[in-house]
């Protein structure tokens, strides 16, 4: 048994390393954004994972604002295992692959696929939330965190002050998340979803999805950026057969960015056409929203209505 | 079971280190614009109007055709929040700025497409693409020919 144990303890270490050379030889030893998953061990809900992990940190870490880990400063989203390259390693039910099956038939057929829930300026979700591009900054205090994302406005708040789940509202498009501090990482679980799809192009999750992710900052060194790493296992009774575990993280930008509005309904001339797919309404044609901008359009800022 | 334990870690460790590549991102798919580089339209004009905006910019050139009428082309761009890392701004292209335009066109034969890059009077040029690296791609297929 003990050996048994010892092969894959030196397994895993060799993959470790094999994946880290592939990485290192395909990118040129330019510092890769993509991270390696840790597998979780196997756990049967969301609920028991987070209490597993608050019982291995004793509780939790009680933080005061000045012990709390610095993620200051401007976020540029990572690539993660959940927009890798297809086909995804998801385990997918029948019903969730057969979805995904489609998607990448139109990929096949077109390029991409037909349409994409965002165009008509739906939030990007929890989960699809992780990946999504642009830029992300972080306020953490010791009660809660929040998690903020210039890709439409979207924040969520993560309570680490003990509170249980509660959702009077039901289901929510980034969920209702609770945490922990262990040292400097940033436990959460995520419950309450609503229906969406963890990217374009990608398998959909169920309103059932639960997810639990580790956030912790690894500073750059060998090469390697400066970077918040988040491991996260997905549960999805619905969408998954099993766990899925998956990996992203959040480079911090080296230029200067400040994050504004993310306007979007007032702004976007890309529609769904007649037949299913995506068209741009051109200025002009029926429907065409003109941007408001006081620099480029001075003449079409009205007042407020 | 541990055998296989370690099978799906090894698997799981060794998929996650393979993604690199930067998958398009954006607000929408991009299945209305033909973005191959055989179907490239070459734009010479002046900016009518630039639309420095979330979720996508807009550049309109209007281009003077053969015959002395014009047309506006409607080009779409990335968001601001890719763009100004970038180094490009709302006055990045100017009302009346003559430049070259490569793009791809829409499918469906109306008057617009998606940028690729453009070439400004002074002879450089920026990248205002979305969809991945069509835009730096194109320009070193440019580049290239100039060569030849």
């Amino acid at each position: 048994m003990k050996a048994e144990r010892f092969v894959v303890v030196a397994g895993v270490c060799l993959a470790v390393g094999v994946a880290f050379s592939i990485t290192v030889v395909a990118q040129g030893l330019v510092p890769t954004r993509s991270e390696v998953v840790v597998p979780a061990p196997r756990f049967p809900s969301a609920e028991a994972h987070f209490n597993a992990l608050r019982e291995q940190a004793k509780g939790g870490t009680k933080h005061t604002v000045t012990s709390l880990p610095d993620w200051s400063g401007i976020w540029q989203s990572g690539i993660s295992t959940m927009s890798m390259r297809h086909p995804v390693d998801a385990p997918l039910s029948k019903e969730y692959r057969a979805r995904y099956d489609e998607k990448q038939r139109q990929e096949r057929e077109l390029g991409e696929v037909y349409y994409d829930r965002l165009t008509h300026c739906e939030p990007s979700a929890y989960p699809r939330w992780l990946v999504e591009p642009y830029h992300k900054d972080f306020a953490l205090s010791p009660g809660q965190s929040w998690l903020m994302q210039e890709f439409m406005n979207e924040t969520r708040r993560v309570y680490t002050d003990g509170r249980p789940h509660a959702t009077p509202e039901g289901n929510t498009w980034l969920g209702d998340s609770i945490g922990f501090w262990n040292g400097d990482k940033l436990v959460i679980w995520t419950s309450a979803v609503k229906a969406a799809d963890y990217l374009r192009g990608y398998p959909d999750n169920s309103s059932e999805l639960e997810g639990i992710e580790v956030w912790q900052r690894v500073k750059g060194t060998d090469g390697r950026p400066d970077r918040i790493v988040v491991q996260a296992t997905m549960y999805d009774p619905v969408g998954l057969t099993a766990p899925w575990n998956i990996a992203t993280s959040y480079v911090k930008a080296d230029y200067e960015h400040r994050i504004r509005y993310w306007d979007c309904a007032l702004s976007s001339n890309d529609v769904l056409s007649g037949d299913g797919r995506t068209t741009s309404i051109l200025p002009g044609e029926k429907g065409y929203k003109a941007p408001r901008n006081d620099v480029t359009r001075p003449q079409q800022d009205a007042p407020p209505r | 079971m541990l055998m296989k334990t370690f099978y799906a870690a090894f698997a799981v460790v060794l998929v996650s280190a393979a993604i690199s590549d930067d998958p398009a991102f954006a607000h929408h798919s991009f299945n209305m614009f033909d973005v191959k580089p055989e179907s490239e339209i070459v734009l010479e004009g002046v900016v009518k109007q630039w639309d420095f905006t979330n979720p996508h910019s807009w550049l309109t050139v209007t281009v003077t055709n053969p015959d002395g009428t014009k047309t506006d082309w409607s080009l779409e761009g990335a968001a601001v929040a890719a763009l100004v890392p970038k180094g490009i701004t709302i006055k990045t292209y100017k009302v009346g700025d003559k430049v070259t335009v490569v793009a791809g066109p829409l499918k469906d034969g109306r008057k617009g497409g998606i940028l690729k890059f453009v070439q400004h009077a002074d002879g450089s040029y920026t990248l205002p693409n979305d969809a991945g690296n069509i835009g730096q791609e194109a320009l070193d297929r440019w580049k290239t020919q100039k060569k030849k």
